[in-house]
């Protein structure tokens, strides 16, 4: 039973949990600026938008409402249903301090803080393009109502995709806690559930894929908060949908919140099975081998394996480095990010291109080999945890870098090369254009399994507030993951377009090293005379002197100094992450 | 020779010092009991001595060699800190398999002594085929114990050892400490449960504000010099660091 004041409680969790949540990310200056810019930027786009066009959009006149407008509101909505049940399934079932807050107020109380601050998250992102949006309706058209209804359309839309995502979530958690065959397969089967919730995106955005666009999804009634928000401008919408949109949202929050609070209720207070006991060292094999050895990691790894000879201190590291992957795939989320990001890109371009294949083995070519990288060593430290010091004094510098980089090259290599030389083979690449192809992966793989350890070793990230109550999750810094992410990706595509296109290569070269610059110093000039313009002059000489340069020797020059330079990185980013292990201070 | 020895070995963090001006000599094969309130300066004097930080200024040698030099450090130290450093992820099995690994011990005896140690302090085959995670406080003070001394260090520094150990285990420990002292390894002990450090301790030395306030043997410290009456070391160690050390220096200098 709920104690009689549970909103209150509820909101007081709530703000509390929300400040954490703002503290958390003003600690990563990165991370912060980063979301900063991503609100900013396009709310800025917004106004100068609503600014150029301001006669344009009030001469147009009463025009009716979209379906692809309803569409793209209700694809908004799903996302952020599947963000609200991808964040409690794997981050956030439980509430941090969890003996302290249910032995303090009521589950109710618990759940609604958790709504609150999951709503107030979601605002914070909506907040300022909805504000921008408001004053720009009221700017256009003088539409008071408007400052209520937009907002409104906003919170509703924020509300109920928390409070819907949070019901799938916490049925899906309670899942997890009560059966065990999906308590042991829940890494593979929320896989599944990722492959199927980004199929379906990409079945509405790229209708070119399957056909069916995102006005298909204007039969939805979560589109039709965009029904509410066009109230009082020349944009007609349905009343009808608008009110749909109201009722069934009251209707929507007051069964979530009874609802979620039966779910994680009955969640918290159950003891959860284990789905681990089965893919423990099983008994047997925990007695030692024939010759008095036990082979609890190498079991544990199994069917992957490190080999033998392979000196023990780096065998173990490696070792460890996989099966601290294998059971902990969470912390692979980082991946996803540039992935989605590029993936989705190339993707549509794939599916436009003559032969998807043309686009995808060179992007094979680059993007594999920075996963081959990044999968094992990006935050080594960190990874580390507690056990941070006790590794620092049990092992030399050279040993623990050569056990991180180990895996990458071992398993990573036949993938991207399997990977990149099959696509290409399936897109019809020419023989040597495969082999080159093949060279590039396995030389951005090289850069990119020893780059990982320099950067992860030189910035590493110890808190773990951002995975919610996961404190031995801890992903590398979003600045370290670009960074490497960049510095593996742009020098591996341009030795990829430099081999399959040696002219547009050289084009991309001269214009971003020399057009480029020498264009941004003559338009700062204003066209005018002295220093800069002076230097414009000459950054467009060096632009006009690459493009005239002959292919063949453009490919050659290039080609070798991308790959000098690659071996150089490579061979200094191993001795500098050496070196930085063997000096290093965990922090205390 | 002296295992421990620091010479006006010093830690600064900005203005704080935290470690001022500290003068060392334990002998090997000996227990030093290093005591001390919250906040003394006990484990920064131990990450010092063990090459995770760097001192400000002094040196320092353990088993011979400078706590600078860490890669010749390694092979000669084992560290508990009081947290217990363990992987959640990992079985007992897997994470000591792990560190003898690190240390590149001989795999067999390796295997025989990790099964030794386990049974020693009552953890079973099951238990050690458990993944950590689910392990109490004591089982994993347990697995972080036998992780520090799994490759008889010359040095061992254990942080508060019997944490969370049920009194059997307590027991072991300090039975296990004995027998280290007994095959001439050194124990850098550091704990605030005060009966431990006397009945294992041949020295003890309290650590106030950084400085070292008092050094002598459990029996020497507990005797009231100017009466002769004894006392326990609980009483002589509140006694001790109940005073002010600024105006100790202050009545020192004046007086």
């Amino acid at each position: 039973m709920a104690e009689s004041k549970w909103p209150q409680h509820a909101l007081r969790v709530g703000v509390f949990e929300f400040r954490r949540s703002v503290r958390a990310i003003w600690q990563d200056k990165a991370r912060a600026f980063l979301m900063a810019a991503g609100l900013v930027f396009p709310s800025l786009m917004l106004v100068g938008f609503i600014y150029l066009f301001s006669g344009a959009i009030r001469n147009a006149g009463p025009v009716s409402l979209p379906p692809v407008a309803r569409g793209t509101v209700a694809l908004l909505w799903l996302f952020g249903v599947f963000i609200a049940t991808q964040r409690v399934v794997s981050a956030r079932p439980r509430i941090d301090a969890e003996p302290l807050m249910l032995t303090t107020v009521s589950a109710r109380a618990v759940v609604g803080g958790l709504l609150v601050a999951e709503t107030l998250r979601v605002l914070a992102y909506l907040g300022l393009p909805v504000l921008v949006l408001t004053g720009g309706v009221v700017y256009l058209f003088g539409s008071l109502v408007s400052i209520l209804l937009i907002p409104l359309a906003a919170i509703l839309l924020g509300l109920t995709a928390v409070l819907v995502g949070m019901a799938l979530g916490y049925a899906i958690a309670l899942v997890i806690a009560t059966s065990p065959f999906v308590a042991r397969h829940k890494t593979v089967l929320g896989g599944i559930a990722v492959v199927v919730a980004m199929g379906g995106y990409l079945l509405v955005t790229l209708p070119q894929f399957g056909g069916v666009g995102q006005e298909a999804l204007a039969v939805l009634p979560v589109g039709w908060f965009v029904d509410l928000a066009v109230i009082g401008s020349p944009v007609r919408g349905s009343m009808s949908r608008a009110g749909v949109a109201v009722v069934g949202s009251l209707l929507v929050v007051a069964g979530g919140i009874v609802l979620v609070e039966r779910e994680a209720t009955r969640l918290w207070f159950t003891d959860p099975v284990s789905g681990e006991k089965e893919t423990d060292v099983a008994p047997e094999k925990t007695t030692p081998e024939q010759d008095g050895t036990r082979t609890a990691l190498a079991d544990a790894i199994a069917p992957l394996g490190i080999p033998r000879g392979v000196s023990q201190p780096t065998r173990r590291v490696a070792q460890w480095s996989l099966l601290r992957t294998r059971r902990d795939p969470r912390r692979l989320n980082f991946l996803l990010l540039p992935v989605v990001m590029v993936g989705s890109g190339l993707f549509s371009s794939g599916m436009q291109a003559a032969s998807p294949w043309m686009i995808f083995a060179p992007a094979a070519a680059v993007l594999l080999p920075w996963m081959a990288g990044a999968t094992f060593a990006m935050n080594p430290l960190g990874d580390e945890g507690t056990v941070l010091p006790v590794t620092l004094i049990s092992v030399s510098g050279t040993a623990y870098v050569r056990g991180l980089m180990l895996p990458g090259l071992l398993f990573g290599i036949p993938i991207v090369v399997l990977a990149t030389g099959g696509a290409a083979l399936v897109g019809s690449f020419e023989l040597p254009a495969t082999i080159g192809l093949v060279g590039v992966s396995l030389l951005t793989t090289l850069v990119a399994v020893t780059t990982a350890p320099a950067v992860g070793l030189w910035f590493p990230r110890f808190s773990a507030i951002s995975i919610g109550q996961s404190r031995e999750v801890i992903p590398p810094r979003l600045l370290t993951t670009a960074f490497h992410f960049l510095s593996v990706t742009i020098p591996g595509a341009l030795l990829a377009i430099l081999l399959l296109e040696p002219q547009l290569a050289r084009t991309l070269v001269a214009g971003l090293i020399g057009f480029l610059p020498g264009a941004l110093l003559q338009l700062a000039t204003g066209g005018g005379s002295g220093i800069l313009s002076d230097v414009g002059t000459w950054f467009h000489g060096i632009g006009t002197a690459i493009q005239s340069t002959g292919t063949g020797s453009f490919r050659l020059t290039a080609g070798s100094l991308l790959v000098v330079g690659a071996v150089t990185v490579a061979v200094l980013a191993y001795w500098a992450a050496v070196r930085r292990f063997d000096s290093y201070s965990p922090p205390t | 020779m002296p295992a421990i020895e620091t010479s006006a070995l010093t830690k600064q963090y900005g203005s704080t010092t935290a470690v001022d001006q500290l003068d060392l000599s334990v002998p090997a094969g000996t227990v030093y009991g290093f005591l001390g309130p919250n906040g003394a300066g006990k484990t920064t004097t131990m990450r010092m001595l063990t090459g995770l930080t760097m001192p400000t200024s002094g040196s320092a040698t353990v088993a011979d060699v400078p706590v600078t030099n860490r890669d010749s450090l390694r092979p000669h130290i084992g560290y508990l800190p009081e947290e217990p450093p363990l992987y959640e992820q990992a079985t007992a099995y897997e994470q000591l398999e792990y560190v003898a690994g690190l240390r590149d011990l001989p795999e067999r005896q390796t295997t025989e002594r990790i099964d030794e140690l386990l049974a020693r302090l009552d953890l079973s085959p099951d238990d050690a085929a458990t993944r950590i995670a689910d392990y109490s406080k004591g089982m994993r003070q347990k697995v972080a114990y036998i992780q520090a001394i799994l490759h008889d260090p010359d040095v061992a520094f254990l942080d508060e050892p019997t944490s969370g150990l049920d009194p059997r285990a307590a027991r072991t420990i300090r039975e296990l400490i004995g027998e280290f002292t007994d095959q001439g390894t050194t124990v850098f002990l550091s704990t605030h449960i005060l009966p431990v450090v006397e009945a294992v301790a041949d020295t003890v030395g309290i650590l106030y504000d950084g400085r070292l306030v008092a050094e002598d043997a459990p029996s020497q410290l507990t005797q009231r010099a100017e009466t002769g009456e004894t006392r326990t070391l609980e009483e002589a160690f509140l006694e001790i660091t109940s005073s002010d050390p600024a105006e100790d220096d202050a009545e020192a200098t004046h007086g």
